[in-house]
Order: C-alpha cells, then sequence, then structure tokens
C-alpha cells in the first residue's frame, strides 16, 4: 500500500475520509466551523465521485432523524456537526445510541452561546459525554483522517455511535501534510457494510425502538453499558487491523509519554496535546521529570489506563477545555481525580480550565504552570483575578 | 530539498487573501516534501476588517500549534498595517519584514535592511485586474525565505490554481507570481535569504 502525502485542512480530510468510507447516507447540516466538510463531500456526491444518497436536512435535529432512520434500515451512515448544532441533535444522540446504531459523528468542537463565539473549546461534546457515544478526540489533521476511518470499523463492531472529535479552526482549518490511503485500502479495510441485524425495512423487517416500560427498560439500559465496557477492547482490535491495513499505529485510548519517573504529570484532551507535549519536554530539558498523557478516548473513559499512567506521579495537571460549572472544574479533571480516587497513594490534581471560546495556550503558560509547581483546585487559565478554587 | 525552520505570519484584511496565501505556502511546502503548518485565526469576517494567519515550516514535523508569537518573517499585505496594533508584536531585530508597498516603508524596531518592498496591489492590478495581493506575496515569500525553486514552485501554483479557478485566472495568477519572483530574485544571494530562520 502506497500513501498519498498531500497538505489538507481538517475538514478537507474529514470529507475525503467520508469519500473514502463510501457512506450509503448522509444527512447533514453546515455550520462553522464544520461546514466544509458538508460542502465538499457534497461536492463530491454532485460530480458522482461517491454514490452516496445525500440528505439535505433544515437543521440539526433533522440531520440526526434522518441518519437514525437510515442506519436502522441497514445503511453505513456519517454525519458532523459543531457546537449548537451538536445541542440542537441531542434528543436524537439519545436515540441513536439507545438503539444501538453505528452511526459516525464528526464534531468541529466549538463553544457554546452565549456569548456567541465560533471558536474551538470542548463544551459541545462535553455536554453530549452521557449520551451513549464512543468519543474520539483527534491530535492533528492526519489523526482525525484516521480515527475518522477507524470510527467506521469500532461502530460497526461495537454497534455503538461513534463521535470523532476534532478542534475547530486548530485543526478544521489548518493545513497539515497528511497521508491518504488508496481506496481500495480503506475499502478493504471496512468492507461493504452495512451489519446485519438492522432491517428495518427489506426482507424480514424488525421493529425499531418500541415501548420500554419498567420490566425491561433498566435491562436495555445496562446492555449499553455493557456495549460500552466491550469498547475498549474493540478498539484495541480496530488499531491491529488498522496498523495491518496501513501500516500506522493508533493509539486506542490513552497516549503517554515520560511518565514512568515523572514527578508531575499533564493530560491534555486534543490538538493542544502537541503544545502539551513540548512543554514536558522542555521542563525536562530544565531538570524537572515532567510527563504527557493524551486523553485519546474520552469514552467509555480510560480509568485503568489513566490509574497505570498517572499513578506514580505526585502532582497532576489536567488541561480542560471546558467546565462544568459545578464548582468542580472541568469535566476532564473531575473524572480524572475520580479515577484516581481509588488509588492509595493519589497523586495531587490541579484542573487548569483553558482555551474557552478559542483562547490560545500559549507555550510560556504551560512552562509557567509547571515551573511554578502545581498547587491543586481549580485554575482558570489566563484570567484576570484567577478564581482558585480549594478541593473539596 | 531541505527546509529551515520558519515561521511566518501573515497580516492582511479581509478579502486581500492572507489566510489563502499561508495555507497555500504550506501545501507548497509538503508538495516539495517538507513539513508545514498553516492557520488562519479568525477575527471578525468582514471584507477590510484586520485578519491574521501563520504558516509554520520545519524539516520535521510541526509540534507547535497556535499563534506565531515571535514571527521570522513578518508579510504585511497592506502598508498601512504597520501602525495597526498588534501588528509588529513579537518583532525582534532578527525578524525579516515584507510589506506591499510601491516604496520603502519604515517598520520600527526591525533594521532597514531587514524591511523588503513589493508592489504586490500593483503587480495584481497590472496582470489580474483587481489589486488581490496575495498571490504575489506568497510567491515572494515561497522564493525568497522559503527557498522553494522558483521554476518549480510557479509550476505548481499555476496548477494548484487551476484546480479551483478558470484557466484564464490561473494563468494571469502564475503570471503575477512570475513578476514577483522577478522583482525577489535581486534579494537573494545563494538561492535564499541565509539570515532567515533559527
Amino acid at each position: 500500500m502506497t500513501a498519498r502525502r498531500v497538505g489538507l485542512t481538517g475538514n478537507e480530510a474529514v470529507a475525503l475520509a467520508w469519500k473514502q468510507i463510501r457512506p450509503h447516507v448522509v444527512a447533514a447540516y453546515p455550520i462553522t466551523p464544520a461546514t466544509q466538510i458538508v460542502e465538499r463531500f457534497s461536492a463530491y456526491v454532485a460530480e458522482g465521485e461517491v454514490d452516496t444518497e445525500f440528505v439535505p436536512v433544515e437543521s440539526e435535529h433533522s440531520a440526526l432523524s434522518a441518519c437514525v432512520g437510515a442506519a436502522a434500515a441497514g445503511a453505513r451512515v456519517v454525519t458532523a456537526t459543531a457546537s449548537q448544532g451538536l445541542a440542537l441533535m441531542h434528543e436524537i444522540l439519545y436515540v441513536a445510541s439507545g438503539l444501538r446504531l453505528p452511526i459516525v459523528l464528526n464534531v468541529a468542537n466549538r463553544a457554546l452561546s452565549a456569548p456567541i463565539n465560533i471558536h474551538g473549546d470542548h463544551s459541545d461534546t462535553m455536554g453530549a459525554r452521557d449520551a451513549g457515544w464512543v468519543q474520539m478526540y483527534a491530535r492533528s489533521v492526519q489523526d482525525a483522517y484516521d480515527r475518522t476511518l477507524l470510527a467506521v470499523w469500532v461502530a460497526e463492531r461495537a454497534r455503538l455511535p461513534v463521535m470523532v472529535c476534532l478542534d475547530g479552526f486548530t485543526l478544521t482549518h489548518s493545513l497539515e501534510p497528511v497521508e491518504v490511503y488508496p481506496d481500495e485500502a480503506v475499502r478493504a479495510f471496512l468492507g461493504e457494510g452495512p451489519l446485519d441485524g438492522y432491517t428495518l425495512v427489506g426482507g424480514e423487517p424488525i421493529t425499531v425502538g418500541p415501548l420500554a416500560l419498567p420490566d425491561s427498560y433498566m435491562e436495555f439500559r445496562r446492555a449499553l453499558a455493557a456495549a460500552m465496557e466491550r469498547v475498549p477492547e474493540i478498539l484495541a482490535e480496530g488499531v491491529r487491523e488498522f496498523r495491518t491495513h496501513f501500516g500506522r499505529d493508533l493509539p486506542s485510548v490513552v497516549e503517554a509519554r515520560g511518565t514512568e519517573d515523572a514527578e508531575v504529570a499533564l493530560v491534555v484532551l486534543g490538538s493542544y496535546a502537541d503544545s502539551v507535549e513540548q512543554a514536558a519536554l522542555r521542563a525536562r530539558v530544565r531538570g524537572q521529570r515532567a510527563g504527557f498523557v493524551r486523553v485519546v478516548t474520552f469514552r467509555p473513559f480510560p480509568a485503568a489506563e489513566l490509574r497505570r499512567a498517572l499513578g506514580a506521579a505526585r502532582e497532576v495537571v489536567v488541561l480542560d477545555r471546558a467546565d462544568t460549572l459545578s464548582g468542580l472544574g472541568g469535566p476532564l479533571g473531575v473524572e480524572v481525580r475520580a479515577a484516581l480516587y481509588e488509588l492509595e497513594n493519589r497523586p495531587r490534581v490541579t484542573d487548569v480550565i483553558f482555551g474557552l471560546g478559542g483562547r490560545e495556550l500559549r507555550d510560556q503558560e504551560l512552562d509557567a504552570l509547571l515551573r511554578d509547581g502545581p498547587r491543586g483546585g481549580v485554575v482558570y487559565l489566563g484570567v484576570e483575578e484567577p478564581h482558585v478554587l480549594e478541593p473539596a | 530539498m531541505e527546509f529551515v525552520p520558519l515561521e511566518i505570519r501573515w497580516h492582511g484584511r479581509g478579502g486581500y487573501g492572507a489566510k489563502t496565501a499561508a495555507l497555500l505556502l504550506a501545501e507548497a511546502v509538503i508538495e516539495f516534501g517538507g513539513f508545514a503548518q498553516a492557520s488562519p485565526e479568525f477575527g471578525p469576517e468582514r471584507r477590510g476588517a484586520p485578519v491574521q494567519a501563520y504558516t509554520r515550516i520545519a524539516p520535521q514535523p510541526v509540534r507547535r500549534r497556535g499563534a506565531v508569537d515571535r514571527p521570522d518573517v513578518l508579510v504585511l499585505l497592506d502598508a498601512r498595517l504597520v501602525s495597526s496594533p498588534g501588528v509588529l508584536d513579537g518583532a525582534t531585530d532578527r525578524t525579516h519584514v515584507v510589506v506591499n508597498a510601491p516604496e520603502p516603508v519604515a517598520v520600527p524596531g526591525v533594521p532597514a535592511e531587514r524591511v523588503r518592498v513589493l508592489d504586490a496591489s500593483g503587480i495584481a492590478g497590472r496582470t489580474l485586474g483587481r489589486e488581490i495581493p496575495n498571490v504575489v506575496m506568497l510567491a515572494a515569500v515561497a522564493v525568497a525565505f522559503v527557498g522553494l525553486p522558483p521554476g518549480a514552485f510557479l509550476r505548481w501554483l499555476e496548477e494548484r490554481l487551476a484546480r479551483e479557478l478558470p484557466e484564464d485566472m490561473a494563468r494571469r495568477n502564475a503570471e503575477a507570481a512570475r513578476l514577483a519572483v522577478e522583482e525577489v530574485l535581486p534579494w537573494l544571494r545563494g538561492g535564499r535569504l541565509l539570515t532567515v530562520g533559527r
């Protein structure tokens, strides 16, 4: 297999991945910063480069509803959205996971209103973290492309919907080198889809989405939780297959470097992993033993892997690009703390909320965080008169 | 070919094509075997509003994100931006500045020998019929600072633009780029500006 090396923006790379995935149905509604995914893919459809039923809809609620219908009928389905669009899909997110439909959704992470803002943070997908979707966060444009392909493989085997999140503008509108695999290689990796069992229409139609009353609803929800518990295993197999087909190693749930002997470990999600990993390396040069951890898959939450990666550190600094507004800090920080609680000698956790609404994370800020020493609690980075809360 | 690490910050106004130039330069570097990252900084998306974009170039994968705070090369698509807030932030006596202007321009804090002007609007007006300076400035930066081979770069650019523009406009843009290359060749000694980059 020979990959072709080209410069692509995150959105262009996702649209190209979709073309190679050859979904039967795409129902989508454009929104900044995901617009070019839909725009470019609809051009592929118009030019006859892909034989997809493209359903232009009047809202994101309708987009995901159409995806649910198509997936229940056995179609391979992908869509994309961001921010308010994901918020409008919220009701249907639970329908997709509850019906165990393998829909792949690319989210161009963007802040939520109000105040209105078009730039990147993780508020949108964090609001969907308990909706029963697998969530992976891309580190680079290459990773967004790779993970979109991987997501289809995983969704169809886990029988769960999967979100592939890429940071708005930082990835969606940034151009980077991407190794694009040949169409035949993608076809060999993914097969044709759809899966057996999704037969809303056709030979032996089934009932999808009937009422489940107290005698059975809880069993359905337990089954959904169990499906989520199987995801890490499926992901591990998925990245093995990925390596076989494309020759690239993808971390499945967590990526860690320098954590074996780290006194302080930095934890991050998404595209700022590059800046954070470099900050850890600079700290090493200064003589501070710093480690770097990137949470790749946020749902299901990789608690065991994080305990392994962070258990030896004295201090853990979590970089959170969203806030729970609960007084406990950001969602990543809350869950890292929860995961570490089981350890006897647990490290102290400082939760640093950064980058809301697209605010840049600067190298000097990361260096200062490490140099000054973390102090626990919750810090709103770069906000004047910072609100520092003591851990409860 | 060999690439020297280079961080470039483009300043323009909405409609001048600063973002397109930043992305096309990165695309060209990738095409010629290097590593690059380009990103726009989106302020208000209005024609005429100041905009910034960034191109990072390196011989190995770029592992930084966000704004270019300390540019090796600062490209001003409008000379009047010299006095705009923030435009010269992070510029040092090691920064090179290229300004779209018909006459020499003083850039506070930057030695005169590191400031170069190019009448990009004039060249664009004569070749494209519209004073959109981005392709002229792109060609100047690509050849003078990044060191892309002029002939191969111009061929790549015309082909690349023809994918999105009518053939006639692609050809005229390539002509504007060729005129830019002619203008900047006297800046060079031995293929590229050797003082650029770290």
